[in-house]
Formats: structure tokens, C-alpha cells, sequence
């Protein structure tokens, strides 16, 4: 294994651009980082009943994850265990057990051989115990979102996500009583460049009047600019906009505050809107009509839990990359439970907005970045963006550290929180 | 030739009242169901849809958005569902433009500062398997086509969209207009790059 001169690649102001151009590093973080600390594995909605599952990936690494006829929810290796065949093609589904197109080899939704076929050569000592499915042990639940480690030596998942648990209470309890289901489909962006560069833009309360200039003016031009995201643009500084730097390489961008008091007369133009709007003043009354639309649009924050959960407005999105230079970016919707169906379609509508009008740009960004980073000789990305304030170090009594929506911190945070878990000797195993 | 600002005004719609469960529920009826629609034999109709479907993909192939916008209706929607059966309803689409979201779209990349259409882009649609069908009471049109679109920039690696293509017309002022552009994309299960323009 190549060694590498952590200190000098990451720095507290700079970042060396081989810790996203080069390939052998990607191989070590689809070790320590996606499957060495906790991964986001997918939500518990999208296992709504006994039996179901849904396919995924940690890291390169393809799963099934299940949940049995008693409820247990399992993680287990999409990989038959006699020649190694992907054993699930489907995205998702219904199933108590799942055979293997190679030679027929069948395993119950909680990992357990039913059955090989042919058994006879194999003689009369064997166990097919030996052959169950190989399953990761840590798997944790916080508010519905599974994670996974492969890492026996990780603190517990709350210990790991530490106060930025908080701010996923923050998500899911800002409709009480109203459960969040992850069924409706995803905006699936792709773009040709390294994963991090993603992460450096979770929470860059920076970019936006300019990266997003396109949909900024393409607001102004229909309303005269108070819509959408407009409110970056003037001196974000000066909001009471805010990000915060997490342990552990959590982030978050609060743009809440800066928002005024209704969400939904923020809200971009909207398929619909209007039509939904008359519709449930008709049936529930204005006043309850107007709460329930305050449901409609995202609550206005970016949280980031390391290395690829992202909750976006009412979107989860999950990093997945692909190799060194090619990351898929999955955009799930979400809708409510116990809500008027209107509220659901139209968070529907909301939900790709953004996608189509806005992360088209981002995507650009980090292309963009991608290519200038080939240029070998040139080495440093900065990343001192409020790193020389007299404050810069200075953190609560959590380790958090709240700055203003334009300061890089959370980025030297993440980076930070990447350095120490790039350095250390992970073992990590399937049982 | 192509014009970054165009200098003709479009009209704006301000709101959005026809994208009711009603409209929603059609749109998901007639993805399986010809309604009183037939399939047409009649040759100069069908000569008469695929030049429809030619002038269309040559107004986005050209930059003439605006032209290309004044095809729809005012009661229009622009869809590419994310997969055959999701109901827009309870699932999120890859486009789902009323007449007022397809007008911000071509505002957006008029604004010369659609970052991702720079260097500019080229698309090219080919269409083909043209399908006339005809309303009972000939007053309005379905066009199925399959298409391939391609999008290409310098220096970046060439785009492409498999596309099966239902247009729904009906006459305005003796014209006919695009009610209903339907796409479905059969590359869409990985990560794409969102089409400028189907
Ligand atoms: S590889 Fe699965 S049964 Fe042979
Ligand atoms: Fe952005």
C-alpha cells in the first residue's frame, strides 16, 4: 500500500488536488470511508412491508437489503455464495427468498441456504450452514435511515452522527405525526468528475448567485426575484443564514432563517399550484389550507452526514460514486404520510425543480473543477474561506462550529474528518 | 442561426389552474388506452404528422425555443416521467412542465448564464416510426414516434436519449398545437444529464 503524507495533502487551509485525482486514493476510501465508518443504506419506507427489499450499493459493493417475516432488517451481500453470481437484479420488491440464476442455489430473505441443487456430489457431510449468504452485523436505525458499517471497531451510529442527529430530528419532526415515505422514484444526475466534489459544494452557502445565476435570473424575470433561492444573492453574509461544521465531517446550511415566514409564498412557480391551492381552501378552510402548504416545499436546509447522505430541502439524495472521476448523484422524493394528497403531488412538482433548473449548474461546477484539476503541476484547491478569522478554530461545547453561509468551514470540516479516517488501519468484514 | 437573447417576446401564463387530479388522471388513462383515437392508414395524414414532428425537432435543433414553445397550447404539459407506470401524482418525474414551468425553462436558457449550455450545445433529434391517429371527430391528434436525440459540445463527451414519443394535438385558431408532449426515455435507469430540450 502506497503511503501517503496526509499533513501535507490536507491542510487547515488547502486541500492537494491528488486527494481527488488520484485513482489509487478512491480504492482506500471505498475501504475506510464506505464501509469503514457508518454508510447511509436506504430508508425504512422503502421497506414497507414483511419481505420486502431493496438493492443497493455501499461503496462498489452491491446489497440486498431485506426485511424478514419478523420485521429484522438485514444487510446482506448481493453475491450468491457458491460461484458469486449477482443473485437480485431488481431495484426492489417483494420476495421471502431469493434463488440464483446460475445454478439454483436458493437463500431466505434473512441470509440462511434453503437450498442448493443437485446436492448429492457434495456428499453427506455437507453443512449447508457453512454457505449462508454473507450479511454485515452493524447495521443501525436513526429516525428511519439505515446505515451500515463494515467496521467492528466504529462507535454506535448516535455516537457516530453525535449532535447532528439533531438536525435530522429537525427534518422528520417538522410535520409531527406525519411519517416521511421514500416512494416515490428518484432524479438520478450523473456527472464525470471525483465524488468529493459533491461534498465540497453540500454546504457552500458561496456559490449560489453565481454557479445558479441562470435560475436566479430566470426568477427575477418571472416575479421580479423574490421566489426560490433569490434570497442568497443579497450579501449572504449579512442573513441570518447559517452553516455549521459537524464532528465526525457532518455539515449543514441553514437557509430557513433567511426565508421570511411562509415556505409555500417562497415556493417557485409551481405545475399546479394554484389549482391545489383553491382546491383545499374549498375543502379545509384557509387557515388549515395554508398550513398544510407550508408542507409543500423543503424546510430550507442542506445536512450532510458523511460520506453520502445528503437531505436537501425534502429531497434525500445519496452519493454514490462510481469510480475516481465518476459519481451518480440519486434524488429521492418524499412524501407524507396523513397528509392531503394535494400536498403530496404537489412536493412532486416541487421536488424537480431544483433537479432540472438548478443542479444542472452544479454538475457543470464539478466538471468544470474536474477538468481544471488535471493540471498536475498545479497543485492546491483553497479552502481558507474564513479560516483566518481570530474566531476560526473556535467551536461549542459539542465540537460544532456555526459560521456564516458563505465560510468554507464545513468543508475544512469534512476534509478533517476524511484525513483521520484515510489514516487509519480499518479491518472490516462481512459475517 | 442561433440567438442567445431572443428578442421576441413570448406570453406569459401567471398561474396555474388546469393541472388538476382530473388532468392527471387523463394523462395516465391515455397511456394505455386509445381513447377514441384510431390508427390512421390514410397517407397524407400520416406525411402530414411526420412533417409536424420534422418542423418540431428543427425549431429545438435551430434554437428557435421560442418558436418551438408557441407550438403548445396554454393548457400544455411537457412530460418525461422517470418510468412507464409512475403516476405523477405520488412519484417524481425527470420534467414535469405545465405551459408556465416550459416558459421559465426556455427563459432560463436565454439567460446567458445556463452555465451547462456552454460551450453551446448542438442537439439533433431523428425521428422515426411515425404512428397518425386520429380523434372520431378529427379535432385532435396523436403522434407516436420513436426518437434519438443527441446532444453534443466541444470538448465533452457526446449525450444521447432514446426516446418514445407521444404528441397530443388539438387545433387553436386553425393551427394545430402540441396539447400533451408525452417522452419516455428508455436510458434513464442510470444517472443522466437532464435533456435541454426532448
Ligand atoms: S453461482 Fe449461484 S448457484 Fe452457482
Ligand atoms: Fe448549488
Amino acid at each position: 500500500m502506497t503511503v501517503h503524507d496526509w499533513d501535507h495533502l490536507i491542510q487547515k487551509d488547502r486541500v492537494h488536488r491528488r486527494v481527488y485525482a488520484d485513482p489509487s486514493l478512491f480504492e482506500l476510501e471505498m475501504a475506510n470511508l464506505f464501509g469503514g465508518v457508518w454508510t447511509y443504506l436506504c430508508h425504512e419506507s422503502e421497506l414497507p412491508a414483511v419481505n420486502s427489499f431493496k438493492t443497493v450499493k455501499l461503496g462498489l459493493r452491491p446489497l440486498i437489503v431485506t426485511k424478514d417475516r419478523n420485521g429484522k432488517i438485514h444487510a446482506l451481500a448481493n453475491r450468491c455464495s457458491h460461484r458469486g453470481a449477482l443473485l437480485c437484479r431488481e431495484q426492489s420488491g417483494v420476495k421471502s427468498r431469493f434463488s440464483c440464476p446460475y445454478h439454483g442455489w436458493t437463500f431466505a430473505n434473512d441470509g440462511a441456504t434453503i437450498g442448493v441443487t443437485f446436492p448429492q456430489l457434495y456428499g453427506d457431510t455437507f453443512d449447508k450452514a457453512h454457505y449462508n449468504l454473507a450479511k454485515i452485523a452493524r447495521v443501525e436505525s436513526y429516525r428511519g435511515f439505515i446505515f451500515a458499517t463494515l467496521n467492528a471497531a466504529m462507535p454506535s451510529l448516535r455516537e457516530y452522527l453525535g449532535v447532528a442527529a439533531e438536525y435530522i430530528d429537525m427534518f422528520v419532526d417538522r410535520a409531527p405525526g406525519k411519517q416521511i415515505i421514500v416512494q416515490s422514484g428518484a432524479y438520478r444526475g450523473r456527472y464525470h468528475g471525483n465524488w468529493k466534489l459533491a461534498w465540497d459544494n453540500a454546504a457552500d452557502g458561496y456559490h449560489v448567485s453565481f454557479a445558479h445565476r441562470s435560475l436566479v435570473e430566470m426568477t427575477r424575470r418571472r416575479d421580479g426575484g423574490d421566489k426560490g433561492a433569490s434570497y442568497m444573492g443579497k450579501g449572504p453574509d449579512e442573513s441570518p443564514m447559517y452553516c455549521k461544521q459537524f464532528p465526525n465531517g457532518h455539515t449543514f446550511l441553514h437557509h430557513r432563517p433567511g426565508m421570511g415566514p411562509s415556505l409555500w409564498q417562497r415556493v417557485r412557480p409551481t405545475p399546479g399550484a394554484e389549482a391545489c391551492q383553491e382546491s383545499m381552501m374549498a375543502d379545509l378552510g384557509k387557515a388549515e389550507a395554508a398550513e398544510m402548504l407550508e408542507l409543500v416545499p423543503g424546510f430550507g436546509m442542506n445536512l450532510n452526514i458523511f460520506p453520502n447522505l445528503m437531505i436537501i430541502a425534502n429531497q434525500i439524495q445519496v452519493v454514490e460514486p462510481l469510480s475516481f472521476d465518476q459519481t451518480q448523484l440519486t434524488w429521492y422524493a418524499t412524501t407524507l404520510k396523513g397528509v392531503d394528497a394535494r400536498v403530496n403531488t404537489l412536493r412532486m412538482r416541487v421536488a424537480e425543480d431544483f433537479p432540472n433548473f438548478g443542479e444542472v449548474d452544479d454538475l457543470e461546477m464539478f466538471e468544470l473543477c474536474w477538468e481544471g484539476l488535471q493540471i498536475s503541476e498545479v497543485e492546491w484547491i483553497n479552502t481558507n474561506r474564513g479560516a483566518l478569522r481570530p474566531d476560526a478554530e473556535v467551536r461549542d461545547a459539542d465540537g460544532v462550529r456555526t459560521v456564516t453561509a458563505t465560510d468554507e468551514a464545513p468543508l475544512r470540516g469534512y476534509l478533517q474528518a476524511y484525513k483521520a479516517h484515510m489514516q487509519k488501519d480499518v479491518s472490516l468484514a462481512f459475517t | 442561426m442561433f440567438r442567445l437573447h431572443s428578442p421576441k417576446k413570448y406570453k406569459s401564463s401567471h398561474d396555474s389552474h388546469y393541472v388538476t387530479d382530473a388532468f392527471y388522471q387523463e394523462l395516465i388513462e391515455r397511456r394505455t388506452q386509445a381513447g377514441d383515437f384510431q390508427l390512421s392508414s390514410d397517407a397524407s395524414l400520416c406525411a402530414e404528422c411526420e412533417r409536424f414532428l420534422f418542423y418540431e425537432a428543427r425549431l429545438i435543433d435551430t434554437g428557435r425555443f421560442e418558436e418551438w414553445l408557441d407550438l403548445f397550447t396554454e393548457n400544455c404539459v411537457y412530460w418525461i416521467p422517470s418510468s412507464q407506470e409512475a403516476d405523477p401524482r405520488t412519484s417524481v418525474s425527470i420534467t414535469f412542465d405545465d405551459r408556465r414551468r416550459l416558459e421559465d425553462r426556455i427563459a432560463r436558457l436565454r439567460t446567458g448564464f445556463a452555465h451547462n449550455q456552454k460551450p453551446h450545445r448542438t442537439i439533433s433529434h431523428f425521428v422515426s416510426n411515425v404512428e397518425a391517429w386520429e380523434s372520431e371527430d378529427a379535432s385532435s391528434r396523436r403522434i407516436l414516434s420513436n426518437q434519438m436525440i443527441y446532444e453534443s459540445r466541444p470538448a465533452r463527451p457526446l449525450v444521447h436519449y432514446i426516446a418514445r414519443t407521444d404528441h397530443q394535438l388539438e387545433k387553436v385558431d386553425g393551427e394545430w398545437r402540441i396539447a400533451v408532449k408525452h417522452t419516455l426515455l428508455n436510458n434513464t435507469f442510470d444517472g443522466i444529464e437532464t435533456p435541454t430540450l426532448l
